[in-house]
């Protein structure tokens, strides 16, 4: 009998030791090859052809002469850019708007977005599964149908004024659409909220409810439990909810152009845009695009690197 | 679970992080160690373009080079069975010219519409758009030929450009000999307004009618101008008082932005190429506009709204015009239909049909504005809207730029649109 049992459990162990030995040598490899080569061929390329562009030069001819070989890398329009994002450069406007609108933003998507995700992730019970399609309504109609929607709404003879009038808050139709900065920060939160709030809903969902149960149980209030132990554990989900928000708006340019349409509340997305469609300075172009991407990848190694130290701190 | 935390996942230590970060610094310090010339040809003086092109003007009239390698097709060619790939304007060719021109020559035409010049300029250049036929604007022409992307013309398959186009066109400005282009339809720029929002205000009131943005009170986020470079700035230009509104003098461009900067400051000024549309729908009570554009913001106005408040006024003397002209490319599939393609924009029935479409004068004999209204083809209230002959002929135009020319002008552009 004992005999038996050691003989199973030696099964046992050695099933959790090598669950893949069911596979070919090289089968994962192989299955994950032709993703791998559609995006370094899809994603890479154009990503190094910004980099060779930047680093290039405009013929005379207005074509992008790109340098490929990082030996002839030409920093000159790199810099130059730079010192235009300084105080006082062609850029820095731009730039700060992009900032206090990306940030306005992302803080509005914390404010909303966080208790929406908890909400269904933690509270909803059985509305859980309708609240959840409900949230994925907006990803049936593209990003720019959304915003046109918007149009129609904050028009000057629009319902949001028509609404406002009737309850006696405004006297007149009020200007929404005529170059205000908040208008444009929220709308760069309605638009991407939904983004936001999927990714959180799924990452809050994994939160232990035991370990909910067990901050209880010695003692905490639920306040006490969800600041003491909720709160800790959905920093890492909000900054990838953040991240998976920061990287498309900061190079929006069509939301700020609809929402408003006025140079007082351009981004640096729309600057790339003036730049890189075409004309002498396509280079000037291609360097605001790979100074926004390096900036970008420097907030996505921190995000990479402290989500690899957090689960470092999880004991195994 | 230890397996899956060391793994690829969960694995960007420090030391992999500084790696990547290494490896970045390491290609740019590469590039410090060596140098290469660059292939531009600089030192093209403020009067040329592309290749040496001198840059014509309306006063000062160039003929476009012609190239041993680049000739014009023989005559007495069949057209070839098509399809004739024409890419154009969105929205300026009616439907029914394209029509007429397969029935009449039995070669089926395949548009592709780009939505400005700027757009369509970097795809041809790249070679990723197949074209036989382009409606290309005057400031890039010298780009195209200096870069032999565009082929002479054959004036034999042109018959209706001797006998029908307007005797000032027939060596115009743009391409002297008219060796590569044939004329397009012809626009005004100038300011809209809904007279119903702003009754008070008259342009013949004023001096300088392109002061309305800065002397007008209560038009606070009622503004728009276009979101094209030459004509934001060449407009901006004439109110300063510089009637070149090709100019690359600085000062005239500083001043232009100036300009800008104080009326974003006064009006919040909205840039934006709905100009028809937002004023049909009062989002703006006084705009930049193209004429046309009050002919389109009659299809968008309320019921309830008189079509008789859209005014439009322009200069009679040194308005801006626009045009386009068509060419040929130098890979075309289908020349010999392209050419019969462009003969066919030059004849009456696709004046008419353009005009009815768009609001565009085609610049043929018998197709002038007044000619126009008095035929009842266009209604007596689009009359300044429509480019008068005499704008066309006395108007001024945005034309080509040096490579220099065209960098100032960009960062006028961009030091506007950040509102730096």
């Amino acid at each position: 009998m004992a005999e038996r049992l050691a003989g199973r459990e030696v099964k046992r162990l050695r099933s959790r030791r090598d669950p893949d030995s069911a596979y070919p040598r090289g089968f994962w490899h192989a299955l994950g090859a032709p993703g791998f080569a559609w995006f370094a061929f899809w994603v890479l390329v154009p990503a190094y052809t910004i980099v060779a562009v930047s680093m290039g030069y405009v013929s005379d001819s207005m074509l992008p002469v790109p340098e490929w070989d990082p030996r002839y890398w030409n920093l000159e329009t790199l810099r130059m850019v730079l010192g235009e994002m300084a105080p006082g450069g062609v850029f820095a406007k731009v730039v700060t708007n992009t900032v206090t609108y990306v940030a306005g933003a992302m803080v509005l998507c914390v404010l909303v977005g966080y208790p929406v995700a908890y909400y269904i992730a933690k509270q909803a019970g059985r509305w859980k599964v309708l609240l959840i399609v409900l949230l994925t309504i907006p990803f049936w109609t593209s990003y720019l149908m959304r915003m046109l929607a918007w149009i129609g709404l904050l028009a000057t003879d629009g319902y949001v004024n028509r609404l406002l009038m009737g309850v006696g808050i405004l006297d007149g139709p009020y200007g929404w659409l005529e170059g205000q900065s908040f208008v444009v920060v929220i709308s760069l939160a309605y638009g991407y909220l939904p983004y936001f709030i999927l990714p959180l809903l799924a990452s809050l969902d994994r939160i232990d409810d035991r370990l909910i149960d067990a901050a209880k149980d010695l003692g905490l209030g639920k306040a006490g439990a969800f600041f003491k132990v909720i709160l800790p554990l959905s920093k890492m989900p909000l900054i990838a909810a953040c991240t998976v928000i920061l990287l498309p708006m900061c190079g929006d340019f069509y939301t700020t152009t609809l929402m408003s349409g006025s140079p007082a509340t351009a981004m640096i997305g729309n600057q790339i845009q003036v730049l890189a469609q075409g004309g002498p300075q396509q280079n000037v172009g291609a360097s605001l695009a790979l100074l926004l991407q390096l900036t970008l990848i420097l907030l996505l190694s921190f995000y990479l690197y402290a989500s690899s130290k957090s689960n470092k701190a999880v004991p195994a | 679970m230890n397996r899956a935390r060391r793994g690829t996942t969960a694995g960007l230590s420090r030391r992999a992080l500084l790696q990547g970060i290494g490896f970045g610094a390491g290609a740019l310090a590469l590039s410090a160690c060596a140098s290469r010339t660059e292939g531009s040809s600089a030192g093209n003086s403020a009067t040329q373009g592309p290749g040496g092109i001198e840059l014509a003007r309306p006063g000062s009239p160039v003929s476009l080079p012609l190239y041993d390698d680049n000739q014009a097709i023989k005559s007495g060619l069949n057209p070839e069975s098509g399809p004739l790939n024409v890419y154009c304007w969105t929205g300026t060719i009616p439907k029914k010219t394209f029509t007429s021109f397969e029935e009449k020559y039995g070669v089926e035409v395949r548009p592709t519409f780009y939505g400005a010049p700027d757009e369509a300029l970097p795809k041809i250049l790249a070679g990723s758009i197949n074209f036989d036929v382009y409606e290309c604007s005057m400031e890039q022409l010298p780009i195209f030929v200096a870069n032999k992307v565009i082929q002479p013309v054959n004036h034999s398959y042109l018959t209706s450009y001797k006998s029908n186009v307007w005797d000032s066109l027939q060596s115009p400005w743009y391409d002297a000999d008219a060796s590569y282009t044939t004329p397009g339809s012809y626009w005004n720029t100038g300011i809209a307004w809904r007279e119903d929002l702003l009754p008070d205000w008259d342009p013949a009131s004023m001096d300088n009618p392109y002061d309305v943005f800065w002397e007008l009170d209560g038009i606070a986020g009622k503004v728009q101008w276009y979101d094209y470079v030459r004509d934001g700035l060449g407009m901006m230009m004439m109110r300063n008082g510089v009637s070149d509104i090709n100019s690359t003098d600085q000062a005239d461009l500083d001043a232009a932005v100036d300009a800008f900067r104080e009326l974003i400051d006064r009006t919040r000024v909205r840039l934006g190429t709905d100009a028809y549309q937002t004023l049909a729908q009062g989002t703006n009570w006084i705009e930049q506009a193209w004429g046309a554009d009050i002919y389109f913001a009659e299809f968008y106005i309320p019921k309830e709204v008189d079509p008789k408040v859209l005014k439009f006024w322009a200069p009679d003397e040194g308005a801006i015009v626009t045009s386009d002209t068509w060419v040929i490319s130098r890979k075309a599939k289908n020349p010999v239909a392209a050419h019969l393609w462009m003969n066919h924009l030059l004849e009456r029935e696709h004046a008419v049909n353009m005009v009815q479409y768009s609001g565009l004068i085609t610049p043929i004999e018998g197709m002038e504005t007044e000619n126009v209204i008095a035929e009842g083809l266009m209604s007596e209230r689009l009359n300044t809207a429509l480019p008068s002959r005499q704008q066309i002929e006395n108007g001024v135009y945005h034309a080509p730029l040096s490579k220099e020319g065209e960098t100032a002008w960009q960062n006028a552009w961009l030091a506007v649109k950040s509102n730096a």
